[in-house]
């Protein structure tokens, strides 16, 4: 599959707000679900995100998947789906609201789970 | 707050946001890829922390009622900044440098995108707090020449 730049980069902008609307939903339905001071929702689609990105990259090794369609999935959409600057937000507010074990406990989860996450996708995907 | 938008502007918000902070960041990346190389991940760490600043920024000013009402406020930061920056791409690289062997590069661009992230949020947040008061003191220097 050999696009122009110009088209990749419309249908990686597409699959990126794609990834952004379902981040938004399903940040509000966990939101709605889960009555917790630690931002479950994000924690659980960055987490979610790290994992679908080692799978493609392996993916992609070995040749199951082609470049431009990593590209699409990978930087466009779990690139839109996954957030880092609203994680460093949460966090603070956290410290800021007196929670600093709550935001500690947040912010080492989301980066304990989401490099453990990558490795086990990029595991998976290699078993395939 | 934002529940008072229709769910429909609120996905356009955040839809149209999406697309422009994903091609942002698309483009930027190339961008920094070129001038700076791809040895430690320049790119992804430079759109993260520029990001984690201006939302904290963008969401001081929308707590005050201040330029950015709730539609904005979801366009900018869940859609355009949620999308611009990326936790995924930083879990890859970050184990890509780490089974490559580089340990040095994999933690300090670890601990790195989290010291530095933080202390962005901390920044925006000081420049909104500031922006505000500013024009707070704007606002009643102008009323206390009035009342004269």
């Amino acid at each position: 599959m050999q696009l122009s730049l110009f088209v990749q980069t419309i249908i990686v902008g597409i699959a990126g707000s794609l990834g952004a609307v379902t981040r938004y939903l399903l940040g509000r339905i966990i939101a709605g679900r889960v009555g917790s001071q630690i931002p479950f929702g994000t924690l659980l689609i960055n987490v979610t995100g790290a994992f679908a990105i080692g799978l493609l990259f392996a993916l992609t090794s070995q040749k199951l998947l082609s470049p431009a369609l990593q590209t699409i999935l990978a930087t466009g959409f779990l690139g839109g789906y996954t957030t880092f600057s609203t994680l460093c937000w949460e966090g603070t507010q956290l410290v800021r609201k007196g929670n600093t074990a709550q935001s500690f406990c947040y912010f080492a989860s989301t980066f304990v789970l989401g490099l453990f996450a990558a490795l086990l996708g990029i595991a998976l995907g290699g078993m395939l | 707050m934002s529940h008072t938008l229709s769910l429909r502007r609120q996905l356009s918000a955040v839809l149209c946001g999406g697309f422009c902070g994903t091609i942002t960041r698309y483009w930027l990346s190339q961008l920094i890829q070129a001038h700076l190389g791809k040895g430690w991940p320049y790119d992804i760490f430079l759109i993260n922390i520029t990001g984690a600043l201006l939302l904290a920024f963008i969401a001081t000013l929308a707590d005050a009622t201040f330029l950015i009402g709730p539609t904005r406020r979801l366009f900018i930061n869940v859609g355009f900044l949620g999308a611009y920056t990326t936790f995924s791409s930083l879990a890859l690289g970050d184990v890509q440098l780490a089974t490559a062997g580089y340990w040095l590069s994999a933690l300090s661009y670890l601990f790195m995108s989290l010291a530095v992230g933080i202390l962005a949020v901390l920044c925006g947040d000081a420049l909104g707090q500031w922006i505000i008061n500013r024009r707070k003191a704007f606002a009643s220097a102008k009323s206390f020449h009035k009342d004269k």
